[in-house]
């Protein structure tokens, strides 16, 4: 098969069909394949757990940890509490990406494996798991009608006047940023991942002894970025929905924490007297 | 025609997100040479600031894939 065979398809191969109308894609196959590696994985871990960790239990606890601390640095410290959602979204993403360039199977006229994400059928249904979560901690935070105030802002309308007005549009424009967050999630994670498909599966037609290492090393690591990416909005956008307006004054962080001042002169910024 | 949409949208749709990538990677180099020690917060920030430029940039992608598959 030659370079000008290749067909780019954006819905993944029916394998069978359950019943009428019910397909089995290619996609799902592999998703189910990736689910029960993670499975595993989380059982053979936990199996024979040990005050001392060693061997395979201290990767997994060294790994789960330094996220795990890591949730604070971006969310503060309530956003701990959210470390079941995070970590599955990022460990899902991160083993469908890599599942799919690990089985070396780029197009699907070249084999049978495709990476779950390169399914836009399973990044949307991510991204509106996401979206949901992050809608639900936004009610539990302000209540049905205080969260929907932010978005039809009619209690500023009627106390602040000609100034409300300015928040009553604000507000609706925020409907707008909240419907597009799960959007760009799926689109972004989508995109990535077909994207280093395709580019995979060309580099392969072209010359496929040595042309695809690079692009593989490329693409391991996208898979990383975007996997921890999307753990990472989702994280944001939940720290921000179920944030409380007043908290948002944090004190100042102090001297010790930024360190000295330092100043450094780079290039053109340089004064002309020094 | 199809072919020709394609290529102008995918290439259009680059540019610009490739020059606020190339921004947004200059700074966070700048800032890690003048504070090193906040290394791990502005790389954490470039990356986020990066995937949202890069999104829109994956945006012509789908779309120029679209324009090829009708």
């Amino acid at each position: 098969m030659g370079i000008s065979d290749l067909e780019v398809h954006l819905a993944p191969k029916t394998v069978f069909e359950i019943a009428k109308g019910v397909p089995v894609t290619n996609t799902m196959i592999t998703m189910w394949i990736v689910m029960a590696i993670l499975i595993g994985l989380a059982l053979v871990a936990r199996s024979k757990m040990k005050m001392v960790p060693s061997g395979f239990q201290n990767l997994v606890e060294w790994a789960l940890g330094g996220l795990y601390d890591f949730m604070e640095e971006v969310g503060g410290i309530e956003a701990k509490k959210h470390f079941a959602f995070f970590i599955t979204f990022f460990l899902l993403i991160l083993f469908s990406n890599w599942f799919g360039i690990m089985m070396g199977m780029v197009g699907e006229e070249l084999g049978f494996v495709r990476a779950p994400t390169s399914d836009l059928n399973s990044t949307i249904a991510f991204a509106l798991t996401a979206f949901i979560y992050f809608e639900y901690q936004g009610f539990k935070a302000h209540g049905l009608f205080g969260y929907f105030g932010h978005f039809v802002n009619v209690k500023s309308l009627f106390t602040k006047g000609p100034m409300g007005a300015i928040d009553f549009f604000v507000g609706l424009l925020h409907i707008v940023s909240e419907l597009v967050r799960p959007t760009a999630l799926a689109l972004r994670l989508f995109g990535n991942i077909f994207g280093g498909e395709i580019v995979l599966t060309v580099a392969f037609l072209l010359f496929n002894a040595a042309l695809p290492l690079p692009f593989m090393m490329l693409e391991v690591l996208i898979g990383m970025i975007q996997a921890f990416v999307f753990a990472m909005l989702f994280l944001t956008f939940t720290a921000l929905n179920s944030a409380h307006e007043d908290e948002h004054t944090e004190p100042a962080p102090t001297k010790d924490e930024i360190g000295p001042p330092v100043k450094v002169l780079i290039g053109r910024e340089r004064p002309a007297e020094v | 025609m199809n072919t020709i949409a394609a290529a102008i949208a995918i290439g259009m749709g680059v540019l610009m997100p490739a020059f606020a990538i190339g921004r947004i990677g200059a700074s966070a180099v700048e800032s890690i040479a003048r504070q090193p020690e906040a290394t791990s917060k502005i790389q954490m920030n470039m990356i986020l600031a990066a995937a949202f430029a890069e999104g829109l940039g994956i945006f012509s992608f789908v779309i120029s894939i679209l324009i090829l598959n009708k």
